[in-house]
């Protein structure tokens, strides 16, 4: 018996091995979540909504890191972006399967949730009539789903990966046109990877007719809240 | 024994302590989220004093995406709120019967039929942690109205896969509700007359903590404290002003 015991004691690290680098979201949680954007009624046709793990501190890396729906019968890698998104697939089948989202760190290591985010456009062109709405319906949808209280619309902001040289310019509706100077910062406001090449493009500083103009697609486009 | 433990009360305005605040809204058409499980719980029947068991409860919840929810500890309601940080809805409470021939102690009080009492609940949110819940129902066998105001409160999650929920409440009861409940009369065999007015039946404080071993399997486990109000910890019957109850079970999450 006393032998079995230890057995035991020695076989657990290796079945707790076996368990490391991976935890479970309910897919039933994560919908909820995230339906409350498909459900949300107020104009949001610059806003995208995608669920997101990011992580909690800045020791676990995000390099390789899996998101996988699993439901009783399908196994479905979701894709990540450089930012942690995935599209949210809507499944009644992964629903009523009860199914789990897997990821491929330990258990407290990564938040996850809906996150939205302004749309990027093919053609890098900007009207900032529109960046301005777009702030104004990511504010309007986070105070909707009880975010954002007290705060209000700055500005937006480019992200691109630290190693890219893309240009953000502003064309004011005179013609003047103006560089926005890069700094190292997070893609949005709260995450602990702060190594992206920002360009925030603050409303009151610029005239308010123009358009802003990228030379190459962002990885995202957040609002500034303050 | 008390018609709704003030536990039950809490659970009632919310409905599902074991899932938090899932609205049929937020669901697929058709899907329902069902948990079915067994706990072991002490009864909080204050009228039972001192004698309070430790018995094997079953643990159920239903939650339909048309809005409809019921529960095993005799609740059954609908969500019709669309809007982010508020439900309400229509409410149907059940009460369980009793006599006065069931103990030597309940001489002389009312018989209470078991009733299905219906009403309406309202919950608030006040961020994404906290809300007020509140319900009031017509008691159809007191001919009376009873209800409930109390506040919850998610902490921050103390490990992955845990989430602990704080709840204070107050439960109210009209003059019929009390009288039926806690009125004694000489007359019909009690030890002395005692007529109760309404008003506070109990406030209690809570703690429910969940823990999701996995997305199908779920620990739910309680403690509430709850202090009853003067109509009721003055009845001859009842020896004992406040009391602890808890419970604690698995559930399997369909």
């Amino acid at each position: 018996m006393f032998k079995l015991l230890l057995l035991c004691l020695a076989l657990l690290p290796a079945f707790a091995g076996a368990q490391e680098d991976a935890d479970w979201i309910e897919y039933r949680e994560a919908y909820r979540q995230m339906i409350w954007f498909e459900k949300y009624g107020k104009p949001k046709q610059f806003l995208q909504n995608h669920f997101r793990i990011r992580p909690r501190d800045k020791s676990v890396p995000t390099d390789g890191l899996r998101l996988t729906l699993n439901g009783k019968t399908a196994h479905v890698a979701l894709p990540l972006d450089a930012l942690g998104r995935a599209v949210f697939p809507f499944s009644k089948a992964a629903y009523d399967d009860n199914a789990e989202l897997t990821v491929n760190r330990k258990a407290g290591q990564l938040k996850s949730g809906a996150w939205v985010s302004i749309v990027t456009r093919p053609d890098g062109v900007y009207a900032a009539a529109d960046l301005r709405i777009a702030c104004d319906q990511l504010l309007a949808y986070l105070r909707y789903s009880g975010e954002a209280a007290g705060k209000s619309c700055a500005g937006v902001q480019f992200s691109y990966p630290k190693n890219d040289t893309p240009q953000v310019q502003f064309h004011a509706a005179g013609g003047a046109v103006t560089m926005l100077a890069p700094k190292e910062g997070p893609a949005f406001s709260g995450d602990v990877v702060t190594t992206f090449r920002v360009f925030v493009y603050r409303f009151a500083a610029l005239p308010e007719a123009g358009q802003v103009v990228t030379s190459s697609t962002p990885l995202a486009i957040a609002a500034l809240l303050e | 024994m008390n018609k709704l433990s003030p536990l039950l009360l809490l659970l009632a305005a919310c409905a599902p302590a074991l899932a938090e605040n899932t609205t049929g809204l937020m669901m697929p058409d058709g899907s329902k989220d069902m948990y079915v499980g067994l706990a072991f719980t002490t009864r909080s029947a204050a009228a039972e004093g001192e004698h309070r068991p430790v018995i094997l409860r079953p643990l159920l919840q239903v939650q339909w995406s048309n809005g409809i929810f019921v529960s095993a500890n005799g609740v059954l309601g609908m969500h019709l709120s669309e809007t982010a940080g508020v439900e309400y809805g229509p409410l149907i409470l059940g009460s369980d019967a009793r006599s006065p021939g069931d103990s030597r102690r309940l001489r002389g009080t009312h018989p209470v039929r078991g009733s299905l009492d219906a009403g309406g609940f309202f919950n608030y949110y006040l961020g994404d942690e906290t809300r007020v819940t509140s319900n009031l129902v017509y008691d159809t066998s007191a001919r009376g109205f009873r209800g409930q105001v109390g506040m919850q409160k998610t902490l921050p999650s103390p490990a992955p896969h845990h989430t602990v929920t704080l709840s204070a409440g107050v439960s109210l009861a009209s003059d019929p509700v009390m009288r039926e409940l806690y009125e004694v009369r000489t007359a019909t065999g009690g030890v002395r007359d005692y007529h109760p007015s309404g008003g506070v039946m109990s406030v209690s404080v809570g703690v429910n903590w969940n823990w999701a071993l996995s997305s199908k399997w779920l620990v739910n486990s309680s403690v509430t404290g709850a202090r009853l109000g003067n109509g009721p910890s003055e009845a001859p019957f009842v020896e004992r002003r406040n009391f602890i109850t808890w419970s604690s079970g698995l559930a399997y999450r369909f």
